[in-house]
């Protein structure tokens, strides 16, 4: 394979291309269903597949196929390089690559068992004890679906710059849904794992434990009381603060948002958060659904500070954004960059060989503060605490909206009585500074997140008071 | 090509028969385009995709299994097989099993072919970007457009089944579409999307860049309202939005055998307001959605879903027809949203072909002349996060514009709009003539009273 790479890569340098990369992929994966206690479907995949892309005049070209032989590669490199030549006529701007230094790896993925070893039986079982312990939790559960989701991907990725690295990732995905109703009240809930620990992750959620949480959820939903829309003190949970972290402040620190017009543009090296956030992108967190080695497009993972105390130190970046960047604060405000990093961050992910690829976040989070959980609630005499999220969505203004299928009343410092179809939405930059303590726990969880392609990443954090946070709902 | 591909299916079926399944289905598909990006107010990433693969059911004692592989050699295919056989094992009975479809005759859809698509290069593809960026800048330096993109290409399936099943199509495809902000001086608005799209290359891409310019521009702007309850008008890509997680949700058959549909036993009911009359037609003349048959085989058609208010039929695959004791709608689709991944690997579900809001007897520019004191929603934020069971419905409504006495008064930012969506849906004030084509639905810009908004 790597001298079919190297020829590869030679190739497009003697026809015009000034930088060539090439991915080759294969994956296998299982997903199973089951929707009221029958199996729906239980279904195998094995794909794979190759992209090339190259720089040519600066621009980009980009070409993938499922047929991998080497004239269909040549053919698939000719292409890329063409269209990088006609693209190269009407951009505007010009192509740089930061430096990196290209590495030669093979990852093996860190796994207690691999999934593909397992019997799809075994799955299944898992899958229907799930569904069916759901369907018996409580006989006002009218309806339950379960999924399951296994995926090994083998990737090799040769470039120009001499890097090679062959990496294995292996992902694995529960979730369930459930439907309650009593009376004209009808409560839904939904609650997942996934890690990249391998199968071992399902071993350590037991189906009672997991029925349990969802079960419990639903109860009381059914009891639960709208809330009152307004501002309003809050707790918030690991969850839901990993949702927002993620959704409405890092999709604004992804260079490339920034760069089109995000408001964060306007905040390099400037305070966004109150003096207690520091906010992480980080790649090495021990089995993250956001965690891999290097990324897809040869740059080593990290930990990335984006906030420090309220500062926005950093953003995440590919090779690209990281020297428009450094171009662009060189020449207007060189003396930022002794605060503010624009050196690449590994945040280059596509979500397979069909994709080029785009900058990402992957396991993204406030780091933990330094109170007991209790202290945060202390002193609320209203408020709400935000346990468990549906859905979020940002925009480059600045503006987020997000969704909660788990909240209390917070009532004289105490948790007090569920209530149901809350959402929250506001400024990212105002609530930020509103966060007045943090919590010393930490919790993350697997999440899928979309940016024209999906991407696999770890969403989570401590508990966090905010001063004030509007709350809607009630319908 | 694709009948060269039904020998190979057809012998693909016998194998698996031959290796004991009671019943099997193959499904080849075969995607072919170019795809190029607009990101910070640039064209990028020019790409070339030219994928394929086959996707396998097998039902062995009304066990299933299904297996997927884009490898296209026999030997390969065999495997695959052999590994959707092992999947039917794993699986358990499922009592609700019938059978496949049997075989139909097809419908002739007109245009869903362009022979110029499938002659079109990189180029195309690349002119339609770039006018796209330049229509923008042309219209006003304050925007930038934000992100992006434009698809032309060519896809192909076959499908062979065990009960005589076999099916050819071909479509061609062409969209665009573009994010744009402004910005003046501090202010930043949201983004404001707009597209186009076709079966042909009947595209307009500065028609796409002005209507996303212009309306960003209007959005500088900027006002406030006081939180309240309001009639408010919904773009078609608002409407988009908000139906596609709850409204068309609730008509598929699976979700009302499942009972988390409002809908289920509503058959002949009146559930909505008269003004609204709901069509699914797979057979729609160069529908973005329609094709001569669904992805297992059953032929499209037309059919009313709810007629001046009144629940007629619900959206049903396979499946969950022969549950009902009734045959397919047709709408048994192997489906990923914005076709991020290959039919061949995916499994059919229920998805709506071209789904058809009919227009009313207003006009967009009497909705807006007409209102005292409301709202114009442009776009909405978060709605994968309402309940389809419910219809709860908690969103950001931005762009949104406050309308006073027929006039656009500005962008009111932050806005909350909740409402539940099922009941809304029974307080129609107008609904437009006009209807835009928003990915494979058709809707007209809809008024809705008491609507309940939440400011800052």
């Amino acid at each position: 394979m790597r001298d079919l790479l190297q020829e590869l890569i030679d190739f497009g340098l003697r026809n015009n291309a000034d930088y060539v990369e090439i991915r080759v992929q294969e994956k296998v994966s299982t997903r199973i269903i089951a929707r009221d206690g029958i199996l729906e479907r239980v279904v195998f995949t094995n794909i794979r597949g190759a992209s090339v892309r190259v720089l040519s005049n600066g621009a980009w070209g980009f070409a993938t196929t499922n047929t991998i032989n080497k004239d269909i590669l040549i053919d698939a490199i000719k292409n890329a390089i063409s269209m990088a030549r006609g693209a190269s006529l009407i951009t505007r701007r010009k192509v740089k690559l930061a430096e990196v230094e290209p590495k030669e790896d093979k990852v093996r993925a860190e796994i207690t068992l691999d999934p593909t070893n397992v019997p799809s039986e075994e799955k299944v079982e898992y899958v229907m004890e799930v569904n069916k312990l759901l369907l018996n939790f409580d006989p006002r559960i009218k309806s339950a679906q379960s999924y399951y989701s296994d995926e090994k991907i083998i990737q090799t990725y040769a470039n120009s710059d001499g890097a090679f690295i062959e990496e294995e990732k292996i992902y694995v995905y529960f979730g369930s849904d459930a439907t309650a109703i009593e009376g004209n009240i009808r409560a839904s809930a939904r609650e997942s794992f996934g890690s990249t620990k391998g199968y071992a992750i399902i071993n350590e959620n037991l189906p009672e434990n997991f029925v349990k949480i969802l079960g419990e959820r639903l109860q009381k939903q059914l009891k639960a009381k709208t809330p009152k829309g307004g501002a309003f003190p809050a707790i918030i949970g690991p969850r839901v603060i990993g949702l927002f972290t993620h959704e409405a402040f890092g999709h604004l620190s992804e260079a490339d948002l920034a760069f089109t017009g995000a408001v964060t543009i306007q905040k390099i090296g400037q305070k966004v958060a109150s003096d207690i956030v520091t906010i992480i992108d980080d790649g090495t967190l021990p089995n993250g659904f956001g965690t891999f080695k290097y990324d897809d497009e040869g740059v080593p993972t990290q930990k990335t500070i984006v906030v420090k105390n309220g500062i926005l130190v950093s953003f995440l970046y590919n090779r690209e954004m990281a020297a428009a960047f450094e171009a662009i604060i060189k020449q207007r405000m060189p003396t930022l960059l002794e605060v503010f990093n624009v050196k690449p961050t590994g945040n280059a992910r596509a979500e397979n060989y069909r994709f080029p690829p785009i900058i990402r976040m992957r396991n993204t989070y406030i780091a933990p503060g330094e109170h007991n959980i209790d202290e945060l609630f202390e002193d609320i005499k209203f408020g709400y605490y935000l346990v468990a999220p549906l859905g979020g969505q940002a925009n480059l203004d600045g503006t987020f909206q997000g969704g909660i299928q788990e909240a209390y009343e917070i009532v004289n410092g105490e948790v007090g009585e569920p209530v149901r179809n809350v959402s929250f939405s506001g400024n990212t930059l105002e609530t930020l500074m509103k966060i007045e303590a943090i919590g010393k726990d930490f919790d993350i969880r697997a999440g899928t997140c979309g940016k024209g392609q999906s991407a696999y990443v770890g969403i989570g954090g401590p508990h966090v008071r905010v001063k004030e946070l509007i709350l809607g709902g009630g319908g | 090509m694709g009948h060269e591909y039904l020998d190979l299916l057809k012998w693909a079926v016998n194998e698996a028969l031959k290796l004991g399944a009671d019943e099997a289905e193959v499904f080849f598909s075969h995607m072919r385009g170019y795809i190029v990006n607009i990101e910070a107010g640039d064209v990028k990433n020019p790409t070339f995709l030219d994928e394929s693969g086959v996707g396998i059911r097998v039902i062995k004692d009304k066990k299933l299994g299904y297996a997927s592989i884009n490898v296209l050699e026999r030997d390969s295919i065999l495997a695959a097989i052999k590994r959707a056989l092992a999947m039917a094992r794993a699986s358990k009975e499922n009592p609700k099993w019938v059978s496949l479809p049997e075989a139909e005759k097809y419908p002739t859809i007109s245009g869903v072919y362009d022979k110029r698509i499938e002659k079109a290069t990189a180029s195309t593809a690349l002119d339609v970007a770039k006018r796209m960026v330049t229509s923008v800048f042309d219209t006003d330096k304050r925007a930038i457009p934000a992100w992006g993109g434009t698809i032309i290409g060519v896809e192909e399936s076959v499908i062979v089944n065990s009960h005589g099943v076999e099916g050819v199509k071909k479509g061609t495809f062409c969209g665009a579409n573009l994010g744009v902000i402004a910005r003046d001086g501090t202010v930043t608005t949201p983004i404001h999307t707009e597209f186009s799209m076709s079966r042909g290359l009947y595209i307009n891409p500065e028609d796409v860049g002005k209507n996303a310019t212009k309306n960003a521009i209007q959005s500088l702007q900027v006002t406030k309202i006081e939180t309240g309850n309001y009639p408010v008008i919904f773009s078609p890509n608002a409407s988009f939005m908000l139906f596609l997680f709850t409204l068309i949700r609730a008509l598929e058959a699976d979700f009302v055998q499942m009972k988390r549909s409002p809908y289920a036993g509503k058959i002949g009911e009146t559930v909505m307001d008269e003004k609204l009359t709901i069509i699914d037609d797979g057979t729609l003349p160069g529908g973005i959605g329609s094709d001569p048959f669904d992805d297992e085989g059953v032929p499209s058609q037309r059919k009313v879903l709810v007629d001046k208010g009144v629940l007629r039929e619900f959206l049903y695959d396979n499946y969950t027809a022969r549950i009902d004791n009734r045959k397919s709608t047709g709408n048994g689709i192997r489906y990923s949203w914005m076709a991020t991944q290959p039919k061949y690997e995916l499994t059919p579900t229920i998805s709506p072909t071209n789904f058809i809001i009919e227009g009313g007897d207003s006009s967009f520019d009497e909705m807006i002349s007409e209102m005292k004191n409301g709202v114009y929603v442009l776009e909405v934020q978060g709605a994968h996060s309402s309940n389809p069971e419910t219809g709860e419905v908690s969103v950001v409504a931005t762009p949104a514009w406050r309308i006073e006495n027929g006039e656009i008064k500005g962008l009111i930012p932050g806005l909350m709009l909740s409402m539940n969506i099922y009941d809304a849906l029974k307080r129609i004030d107008l609904v437009s003539h006009e209807q835009k084509v928003v990915y494979n639905t058709i809707l007209p810009w809809i008024q809705i009273s008491e609507i309940r908004l939440v400011s800052k």
